[in-house]
């Protein structure tokens, strides 16, 4: 259960930013404020300021991807207050159309934190003065931590011998990928059944003999 | 700056234009991969551009297709001098989401190991520092030193890199022979 303190906290965050946000939430005794987009600008300035939240340190800013909604991306803003010892997490939706204004303003820590949003998930940061992409190669295409992004993108690298340096090429994979859930230990390996596999689900066709003794 | 080159009383005819710099990706006074564009003003570093992509591994792309156990063995490769940390706070995340409370045992053994790793983790920040800035004996004395605390490491799971011990609501070491 979260502390007293938080939901003071929490009740006290609802009134004083009200026409703000959506509303505050706890998830896993976890402090969550919902705020309106335009208005995050605002919502972290009050944040930071009052007295009463002092959340001086912006620990990180994360995007979320959730296809299957309209605003498909989440950007959450990890707040920390060190005087007053509690975390507030702040959460804005985006598509990728839309951008969210910067908070590089008031936390200039964002700088780096927006430039990887932006590079992983396709988040515009309106008002950032140098969005570049921060982690991915030179030249890359496409933002790799989206759900469409395949696991193994698009290009692989080889150094050409002839050519003297490296090729970008299309990716091309000699072995399917391999899903193991640990049912059991031997599971997609076999179709014998081993020892420890007797928990696992037996195969449409059923088991084979084993032509040894196992 | 201008302050500066008074001081150094250079001369106007010989006064240094600024100019860009590049340093790395690999180069020996860096650890690692590191890719850095200086805008130089003589020998001080004015402005820099730091690429700190190049060791980006897309951990978290990589654990979307992975359970949770397996997604375990990545924390390590975060931090190599002191993975149990790492693991610790994702079995901590893990367990959180689960609602999943360990054994009063296992949190202490946890907590001790996470300790553990903070000083061999300090022991080779600083002592590799000093080295760094040209003293090589902090390094040797203090590996010494990590090397009695790797032995824990190396009791606990039989290897001291990539231990895989802390993993979501389970403590898979053993412990018993440690405390001999």
């Amino acid at each position: 259960m979260p502390g007293d303190a938080l939901k003071d906290l929490a009740d006290y965050i609802a009134e004083e930013m009200e026409d703000y946000i959506d509303g505050v939430e706890f998830t896993k005794d976890e402090l969550v404020v919902n705020a309106h987009r335009e208005a995050i600008v605002k919502v972290l300035h009050f944040l930071r300021d009052d007295k009463e939240c002092k959340c001086q340190v912006l620990m990180d800013v994360a995007g979320v991807d959730y296809p299957e909604r309209k605003m498909r991306f989440d950007v959450v803003y990890n707040l920390l207050s060190l005087k007053q010892n509690h975390r507030i997490r702040v959460k804005v939706k985006t598509d990728e159309a839309t951008p969210v204004p910067s908070v590089t303003g008031i936390f200039s820590a964002a700088g780096w934190f927006e430039r990887e949003v932006w590079d992983m998930y396709g988040v515009m940061f309106d008002g950032h003065t140098d969005l570049r992409r921060i982690l991915t190669d030179y030249g890359f295409d496409g933002h790799p931590q989206r759900k469409d992004f395949p696991l193994t993108g698009y290009v692989e690298l080889r150094y050409d011998e002839e050519l003297k340096r490296v090729v970008y090429e299309p990716v091309q994979l000699v072995q399917d990928f391999r899903v193991f859930d640990n049912v059991s230990p031997w599971e997609g390996m076999t179709n014998i059944q081993l020892p420890g596999d007797e928990k696992g689900t037996v195969p449409a066709h059923g088991w084979q003999k084993a032509k040894v003794k196992i | 700056m201008s302050a500066k080159r008074e001081e150094l009383d250079i001369a106007d005819e010989t006064q240094i234009r600024p100019y860009t710099m590049n340093f790395g990706p690999q180069h020996p006074a860096a650890h690692g991969v590191l890719r850095l564009v200086l805008e130089m003003e003589g020998e001080i570093v004015e402005r820099a551009d730091p690429h700190i992509g190049l060791l980006h591994r897309g951990t978290e792309k990589l654990i979307e297709y992975k359970t949770y156990m397996q997604a375990l063995p990545y924390f390590d490769r975060l931090d190599y001098v002191a993975p149990m940390n790492q693991e610790h706070a994702f079995a901590l995340a893990t367990e959180k989401l689960l609602g999943i409370t360990v054994p009063k045992r296992g949190q202490y053994i946890r907590v001790l190991f996470c300790e553990l790793g903070r000083i061999l983790n300090h022991i080779l920040n600083i002592t590799t520092f000093a080295l760094d800035v040209g003293a090589i004996t902090p390094a040797l004395w203090g590996f010494e030193e990590r090397e009695k605390g790797m032995e824990f490491y190396d009791r606990v799971c039989a290897r001291a890199c990539t231990p895989i011990t802390s993993a979501p609501a389970v403590w898979r070491g053993t412990c018993r022979r440690v405390w001999r």
